[in-house]
């Protein structure tokens, strides 16, 4: 099955013109229905084997948990003031708790919104899923950046390893788990690759790398007998990126949509799934309820990793 | 014609027959299943292009029907609704009430956003505010002015402004900084630039400054300020990205005319009290405010209406002495830093 991506750039664009005169009108209160247009854009123009995908979700649940988070945030804001103001002696103290928190907080919000995101995408009307590891994915995500740390970044592998591994194996298609069975030791050779040739070639070799990765993740991703498949080539990868660059600046940014759809289009063309599906095993899923991890993701920039 | 239909319960695909009514689509997933009805009041169409159509039914949530026929697009086209992802158009009620709220809340904020942040400073008690400004105080102390007499001048001169308590808490000093300023740090520190001292040219011009910077302490608007556009930047930037900067600029700009208003009005008190006139104070700021490196005290303060507010009341004729004798204003003149 090939993957094709058939949206007109024409589309995209009066969509982010439209977004942009609603997120100025609303002082970015549209933002999250903006988020969901250019989503539905891009779901439901991506096609596999003739069958689109879809993006089920709405501004509103994003809407929502936007205020969850801006509550959240404005409790964390109220101690901090009230910390520094009334016990400043207790501040460092506070000040490590925050970094702590954020960093245990990170896992948790990356699961949840990937969770979010599953289960508002199908693909021939059925859902994606992730099932319930956030426990197992948080504490690998923690040990993770503290064995990189004490490693020197020499762990930093290893846990990007470890934590591929677990998101992969829990994501579902219409019940059934896809699975990763990727070698640790050729994601090293991957990775100790990039730690050296990235600072050497300042930074030229990155699109290399990051083609290099996707390639080998997906080649090791299996749905029930079929395989997975990319072969995007960094060269390409660091075109799109001064392409996308040049016609930014060029149109004032005007020309960002027909940057996008020719990335997706790209990444479509060099997608594939190989072998058979058995679609008798596949059945519709329940619908994950909270997207306050969606809101969180975007909110603080997070990377998702896909 | 023939479609694409996803029953939303499996992941086959089906062909189908679909023929189009009056008022309904109907079609039949295998000739051994009964035929589906689909009405067009329980439709939502989405076009994907000229020939592409999906129509989902909200009856049936998870199922979809692809229609891939050009004139079938157009013939559907005026009997469906769209699909269309405005916030206004999923769920108006709860989204009105949900936008209320939220507004009406950020109004109640903005509205009592003063009378919070003065209880909240208030209750702050001042020498709290001291060890958190003390290290930039003391950064400042390692650019004080090597001139004791001018700092002892300036310092009887800010004794005369002064209560009694204010005396024992209030640390004046001079800084070797030729931009034309005072300034005053939360905790009890009042800064006076060396460029000051030499741009007044009578005693009652810098007694007019140093009034004006005591208010601010006594009234401890730094620390207002900082609670309130800590408040605002953090609220406007969750809100709004770029819209946020611009609404904490623009009640960052209220809160400094609400702030200068009070400390030239207490500053006249003060000035009065310690039988000195205003007008020095009057033609040093209008001096300034036509300066074009216009500093702090004056860059978000138009001179519009403030003579008028610090005229208000003021017996103009009255002869009043000088607030430094010739030889002390001469010592502050001729102040020059190590």
């Amino acid at each position: 099955m090939r993957a094709k991506f058939d949206g007109p750039w024409t589309d995209l664009l009066e969509i982010s013109l439209k977004n942009l005169i609603l997120r100025i009108l609303t002082l970015g209160i549209y933002h999250p229905w903006a988020r969901v247009n250019v989503r539905r854009f891009m779901w439901k123009h991506f096609t596999l084997g003739d069958d689109r995908f879809e993006f089920t979700g709405n501004g509103q649940e994003l809407f929502i948990g936007f205020l969850k988070l801006v509550g959240g945030l404005m409790i964390f804001w109220s101690v901090g003031v009230a910390v520094q103001f009334l016990i400043p002696s207790l501040l460092p103290v506070w000040q490590v708790l925050v970094g702590m928190l954020y960093f245990v907080l990170i896992p948790f919000f990356i699961y949840s919104a990937r969770r979010y995101l599953l289960s508002r995408t199908t693909w021939r009307g059925i859902r994606f899923g992730l099932s319930r590891v956030r426990t197992e994915y948080m504490q690998a995500f923690i040990i993770g950046g503290v064995v990189t740390i004490l490693t020197l970044g020499l762990g930093w592998p290893w846990a990007r390893f470890r934590n591929h591994k677990i998101l992969t194996d829990a994501t579902l298609y219409g019940g059934m788990p896809l699975r990763f069975d990727g070698d640790l030791r050729e994601y090293y050779i991957i990775h100790l690759k990039a730690l050296v040739l990235i600072p050497l070639t300042l930074g030229i070799y990155l699109p290399w790398f990051v083609a290099e990765l996707a390639n080998y993740n997906f080649k090791h991703t299996k749905f029930s007998e079929a395989t997975l498949d990319m072969n995007i080539r960094g060269l390409d990868l660091l075109g799109i990126y001064l392409l996308t660059l040049i016609v930014s600046i060029i149109t004032f940014g005007l020309g960002i949509p027909w940057a996008t759809v020719y990335r997706a289009q790209y990444l479509a063309d060099h997608f594939a799934v190989n072998g058979n599906i058995d679609f008798d095993k596949v059945h519709q899923m329940s619908l994950e309820k909270d997207a306050m991890a969606d809101s969180v993701v975007d909110y603080f920039d997070l990377d998702l990793g896909w | 014609m023939i479609a694409k239909f996803y029953d939303g319960r499996s992941a086959h695909r089906i062909s189908v027959q679909v023929d189009v009514l009056s008022d309904r689509i109907v079609f039949r997933k295998s000739e051994d299943t009964g035929v589906y009805d689909w009405f067009f009041r329980d439709l939502e169409a989405e076009k994907l292009s000229e020939s592409v159509m999906t129509i989902r039914n909200r009856l049936i949530p998870d199922a979809r029907l692809e229609i891939e026929n050009a004139q079938a697009v157009r013939e559907l086209q005026k009997k469906l609704k769209f699909r269309a992802a405005v916030m206004w158009t999923e769920d108006s009620k709860v989204f009105v009430a949900v936008l209320a709220f939220f507004l009406g809340a950020l109004g109640i904020i903005f509205l009592f956003l003063d009378t919070w942040t003065d209880a909240l400073v208030t209750w702050i008690p001042q020498k709290v505010e001291k060890q958190i400004f003390g290290d930039y105080a003391s950064l400042l102390k390692k650019m004080q002015c090597d001139s004791p007499l001018a700092e002892a001048v300036v310092d009887s001169l800010a004794k005369k402004l002064m209560s009694p308590e204010e005396v024992k808490n209030i640390d004046i000093f001079i800084v070797d900084e030729n931009q034309v300023n005072a300034f005053a740090i939360p905790g009890g520190t009042v800064i006076v630039n060396v460029g000051l001292l030499r741009e007044v040219r009578h005693s009652d011009e810098l007694a007019g400054v140093l009034a004006h910077e005591l208010e601010h302490q006594a009234q401890r608007h730094i620390a207002k300020n900082l609670v309130k556009n800590s408040f605002v930047t953090t609220l406007g930037g969750l809100l709004a990205g770029k819209a946020g900067d611009l609404a904490g600029a623009l009640t960052g700009l209220k809160f400094s005319r609400d702030f200068e208003t009070q400390a030239d009005q207490g500053a006249a008190i003060r000035l009065d009290r310690a039988g000195i006139s205003r007008i020095g104070m009057i033609h040093f700021l209008k001096r300034l405010s036509e300066m074009t490196n216009v500093p702090q005290l004056l860059s978000t303060h138009p001179m519009e209406g403030r003579e008028a507010q610090l005229m208000d009341g003021y017996d103009a004729t009255k002869k009043l002495p000088a607030s430094l004798s010739d030889a002390d204003f001469k010592i502050l003149k001729s102040a020059k830093c190590k």
